[in-house]
């Protein structure tokens, strides 16, 4: 690995003077469990790495307003392992919990998986499904952006290089609104997903859809939804027949490439399929879990 | 072989404390904390080719050497050379750091005129990049085919695997003198090195000491002196200073062994009431710039046999045995076709080989794991699975042989304190060696176990200053050496027991030491403990040389294995659900160990079998998945329930076990999923996308 030079600033404040000042040159470190690998293979190199403190907002982990905000620095397993995650955010308390191993999600934070931006990191589509808000500043200002809007292809962002996540933000949608993800990978554990899934969808007392999520990894070159399927459903009393043609849109949605996870083929029929399993679990057998 | 209070039980490994804890060094750990001769310890650093295949046309070292905190560069090619892979060696530093030796890496210019190069095995083929055929024929050959009232063809295909030992390769190297040298290196093989290295260096083998106490596995890629160990010494010398050169996984991915590829097209030819007549196999596969990618005849009994078998040559690194190497290869193939056939003839595949079976030994161990699987209750034809998770049943069989021979030198040392002492020059590659010579010193003195978990017993083996052993390859390690310790111990046990005889006034010959106890067996009461008896020694110890004495070792190991597997048909997704593994070793030394043996062996299948696979690039050259991301390995989670069934039988000796039982799981566990699927993946590793294009859901 080459040289650099290690910045750890105490706060917040901190952080963005640094940030403004390095521009460029600099890079933020909060697990490393991606900077570190991309600097040894060559494919980054800072001049500085900056450390993301361990302080508020970025290790901030509460519910205000029906708002849940999550500091950027907050760990996948903190994510996994949180009760207030588990009871309000399932779909991303399962998919953190998915990440790596352990000692993998011990370290590795939510804003490295979202600003590494890699069409197959396992919280984005979840984070797609629940409309996650991201809190970007910079010395003098601050911005939000909603997550679809974030990702610009594999590693590219409209974040701005002075610019630092502090938060993401989540409305809480309440228990009408029915989440499911699914990792496709050959390997249990420790694997990079071929394939993932996940949906949310409300629906009112009649049974029919109000509204619904549907969000694509490792099939495109960012995370993605699947809008023309999320429309489909809208309004719709669900039946087999009507999820499989949402299925079939949101494998229209996806663009997948051959790589040595899998074919193109494969992973086109794994959207359809998998996004078939899950809405007919959150659907049509309610009790069933989209978990494998 | 007589029983013990210690052999055939399970006996905790006596490293076992050191390696949990942090203590026991490898070579990736040594320095001068662990040995104060590094002090001052460099690092080394190789360059490697990029290309597959290129003349080298000029090589330019200078700016390297200049570069900070460099103490050595050597080009390891002339100008003019030709490098044959990606990843062959070019040229090595040694720096201060290991960052600094990388830099000087990349300052050192290299000037290659590419050359045509070719990876891909099938294209090779088709070029002609190919030895001529090897045949072997048996009975009438091809011809006793038309004996054969049903007969099955298929193609299998596997591909080349990667050794991925845990600790990868390397070696640490000090010069003590000016011509004597000590190093540390990883390997199967402590002898060979020795006398290798002292014939590259010109030196009398006596001037090099290799050490290896701990090693991280080697799988076969560690069974002779690897290039960079006299590399590393060229350095040393150079520099005048020790230096660490430990290659990086992906030089050891490239550069350090890999386990050919196979395609094979089988024939079986039978009698309709099953009875086997004919077997053709016509192969070939790829080592690389080497070959050995020949594969052993099936097990079962074949009047008629013909085999063929042709060499490719890829621009890929040369091939080193994997763990019973090409044997679960041919066992994917010959137990894929021999289900097809009992698919084609309507037949249970147990009993078609059992049926076909010439091993007494083996035919007891279907019978065996198929109850343990729960074959009759769980086991349904081809094609009568349904539902989206599908369960299906598979089997295989191995065969190995695992004797052991002469060629080791061993010590036991009895001190008046009551203290053992046990040295042998043998290597640890984790099979539990060092375990192994102390139960065998155990056995031979007639002491317990508790004895030999005691700080009172101590076993000194990886170190060539110790009695000459040999190296660690074929599974006949514990064949090897067991008996060349017992020898030394039983020696030692007979000096102690003249002191004995002379103090209890009882003929030598009528004292037994059993239990920590040496007493006269014709009256067990008159006896001394251990400590007693060796308080008799007028000296502070005495000292027994021991060889491998015949008798005590046999040879050839039987073993089958049954796979119960879960498909998910959506998705392609293989789970293995149990392994029932049952296989023999002659005497069983260490329980314990041995089970570990079987289990390693069956988690390694499994992982040939669904995950593990070099990918080349034929446009590049180059490996795309040299790393243990993209190169997976099972894990912990892909580790199933495994019943081991070991077969004690004390009467045939000690046999080796190391290998057989990564053999028969691949098989079992494609058989399973063809089982499961009523359709069969013929190509492994057995991937979600191969499942649904044998299903028809994807295209090919
Ligand atoms: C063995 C292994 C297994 C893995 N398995 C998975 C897996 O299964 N699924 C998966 O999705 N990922 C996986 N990863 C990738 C990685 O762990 C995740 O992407 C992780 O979330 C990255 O978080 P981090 O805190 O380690 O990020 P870092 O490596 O510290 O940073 C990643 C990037 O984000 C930037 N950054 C970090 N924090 C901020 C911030 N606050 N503001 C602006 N920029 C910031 C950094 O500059 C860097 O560019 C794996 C990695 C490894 C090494």
């Amino acid at each position: 690995m080459h040289s650099f030079d290690y910045r750890a600033p105490k706060d917040l404040e901190e952080t963005l003077e640094e940030a403004a000042h390095w521009g460029e040159k600099g890079r933020l470190l909060a697990g490393g469990t991606d900077l570190i690998l991309f600097m040894e293979r060559g494919r980054l190199r800072p001049e500085v790495v900056i450390e993301v403190p361990r302080t508020e907002p970025f290790t901030t982990l509460e519910e205000t307003n029906g708002m849940i905000r999550i500091g950027a620095r907050v760990t996948m397993g903190q994510l996994e392992h949180s009760p207030l995650i588990r009871e309000k955010l399932p779909v991303l308390s399962q998919a953190a919990g998915e990440v790596g191993s352990v000692q993998i999600r011990n370290l590795a934070t939510i804003g490295g998986n979202i600003v590494t931006a890699s069409p197959a990191g396992d919280t984005l589509p979840a984070l797609l499904v629940l409309d996650a808000q991201l809190m970007l500043q910079k010395k003098g200002s601050l911005r939000t952006v909603p997550i679809d809007q974030f990702f610009l292809g594999p590693g590219q962002t409209v974040r701005e290089p002075d610019e630092v996540l502090t938060e993401v933000r989540v409305p809480v949608k309440g228990d009408r609104f029915v989440t499911q993800f699914y990792k496709l990978a050959v390997r249990s554990y420790m694997d990079i997903a071929i394939v993932d899934v996940a949906i949310g969808v409300y629906t009112n007392g009649d049974g029919a859809v109000e509204d619904a999520r549907i969000a694509l990894g490792s099939v495109a070159p960012t995370p993605i939804r699947a809008r023309e399927a999320e429309e489909r459903l809208k309004g719709q009393v669900p039946t087999e027949t009507l999820i499989d043609e949402v299925a079939l849109l949101a494998q229209k949605a996806s663009s997948p490439i051959t790589d040595q996870r899998g074919s193109a083929e494969y992973r086109w029929l794994m959207v359809y399929r998998l996004t078939k399993r899950l809405l007919t679990n959150a659907l049509l057998n309610s009790s069933a879990s989209g978990h494998r | 072989m007589a029983a013990t209070q210690v052999r055939g039980q399970r006996i905790p490994r006596l490293d076992a404390p050191a390696k949990v804890t942090g203590r026991a060094k490898y070579t990736y750990d040594v320095d001068q904390t662990s040995d104060p001769r590094l002090k001052g310890m460099l690092y080394g650093a190789i360059l490697r080719s990029r290309l597959p295949r290129a003349r080298i046309r000029r090589i330019d070292t200078s700016k390297a050497e200049k570069m900070p905190g460099v103490r050595a560069v050597m080009s390891l090619v002339g100008e003019g050379a030709e490098v044959q892979y990606a990843g062959e060696a070019l040229a090595a530093v040694a720096a201060e750091t290991w960052e600094q030796a990388k830099d000087a890496l990349s300052a050192i210019e290299v000037e290659y005129e590419p050359l045509p190069f070719e990876v891909d095995t099938d294209r090779a083929y088709e070029k002609g990049l190919r030895s001529s055929p090897r045949v072997e024929r048996r009975g009438r050959g091809e011809d006793g085919f038309d004996e054969a009232d049903v007969v099955v063809e298929a193609t299998y295909r596997t591909p080349v695997q990667i050794h991925t030992p845990l600790e990868t390769h390397g070696s640490v190297v000090v010069w003590t003198g000016p011509s004597q040298v000590v190093v540390y290196d990883s390997t199967q093989v402590l002898f060979s090195v020795r006398d290798s290295l002292a014939r590259e260096l010109n030196l009398p083998p006596e001037n090099v000491q290799v050490i290896c106490e701990y090693m991280g596995g080697g799988f076969g890629s560690k069974l002779w002196m690897q290039h960079y160990t006299p590399i590393a010494a060229r350095l040393s010398r150079k520099a005048g200073a020790p230096v660490k050169l430990m290659l990086s996984r992906e030089e050891d991915f490239l550069a350090t062994g890999n386990n050919p590829d196979a395609v094979q097209t089988i024939r079986i030819g039978a009698k309709k009431d099953g009875t086997f007549v004919a077997f053709s196999r016509r192969s070939y596969g790829t080592g690389g710039v080497g070959g050995g990618a020949d594969l052993p005849a099936p097990v079962y009994r074949f009047p008629h046999l013909y085999l063929e078998h042709v060499d490719v040559t890829t621009n890929a690194g040369p091939a080193a045995p994997l763990r019973a190497p090409k044997w679960p290869q041919a066992a994917f193939g010959v137990d894929s076709a021999i289900d097809e056939l009992a698919a084609k003839l309507g037949m249970d595949p147990v009993e078609l080989r059992i049926k076909n079976d010439p091993s007494e030994i083996r035919r007891k161990e279907w019978q065996i794991g198929a109850e343990r699987i729960g074959w009759k209750e769980k086991w349904r034809p081809w094609g009568s699975h349904k539902g989206v998770l599908r369960r299906g049943l598979g089997c295989g069989a191995s065969a190995w042989g695992g004797g052991g021979g002469p060629g080791s030198v061993a010590e036991v040392e009895i001190f008046r304190d009551g203290s053992v002492v046990v040295r042998l020059g043998t290597q640890d590659i984790g099979t539990g060696t060092k375990t192994v010579v102390g139960i065998a010193a155990a056995d031979g003195l007639g002491l317990t176990p508790e004895f030999l978990r005691s700080d009172q017993f101590r076993v000194y083996i990886g170190d060539t200053r110790l009695g000459r052993s040999g190296g660690s390859g074929g599974s006949t390690t514990a064949a090897s050496v067991y008996p060349a310790v017992y020898d030394a111990a039983d020696k030692a046990l007979a000096r102690l027991k003249e002191f004995v005889a002379k103090k209890l006034g009882v003929p030598a010959d009528r004292l037994v030491s059993q239990g920590g106890r040496i007493f006269d067996k014709q009256n067990p009461t008159k006896g001394l403990t251990w400590g007693e008896a060796t308080r008799l020694l007028p000296t502070e110890a005495i000292s027994q040389r021991g060889e491998w004495r015949p008798g005590m070792t046999g040879s050839g190991v039987a073993g089958c294995q049954f796979a119960e597997v879960e498909v998910d048909t959506e998705t392609g997704i293989v789970r293995v659900v149990k392994v029932v593994a049952v296989h023999d070793c002659g005497a069983v030394i260490n329980r314990l160990t041995a089970e570990s043996q079987v289990i390693g062996g069956v988690t390694q299948g499994i992982s040939f079998a669904l995950l593990e696979g070099r990918l080349m690039d034929w446009q590049t050259g180059l490996m795309i998945n040299a790393d243990l991301e993209n190169y997976k390995l099972a894990g912990a989670f892909e580790v199933p329930e495994i019943d081991v069934v070991l077969l004690d039988m004390p009467e045939r000796g000690v046999i080796g076990l190391g290998e057989p039982p990564i053999i028969p799981t691949a098989a079992a566990i494609a058989n399973a999923v063809a089982n499961a699927l009523g359709v069969r993946v013929r190509e492994l590793p057995i991937t979600p996308d191969k499942v649904l294009k044998a299903l028809g859901k994807v295209p090919s």
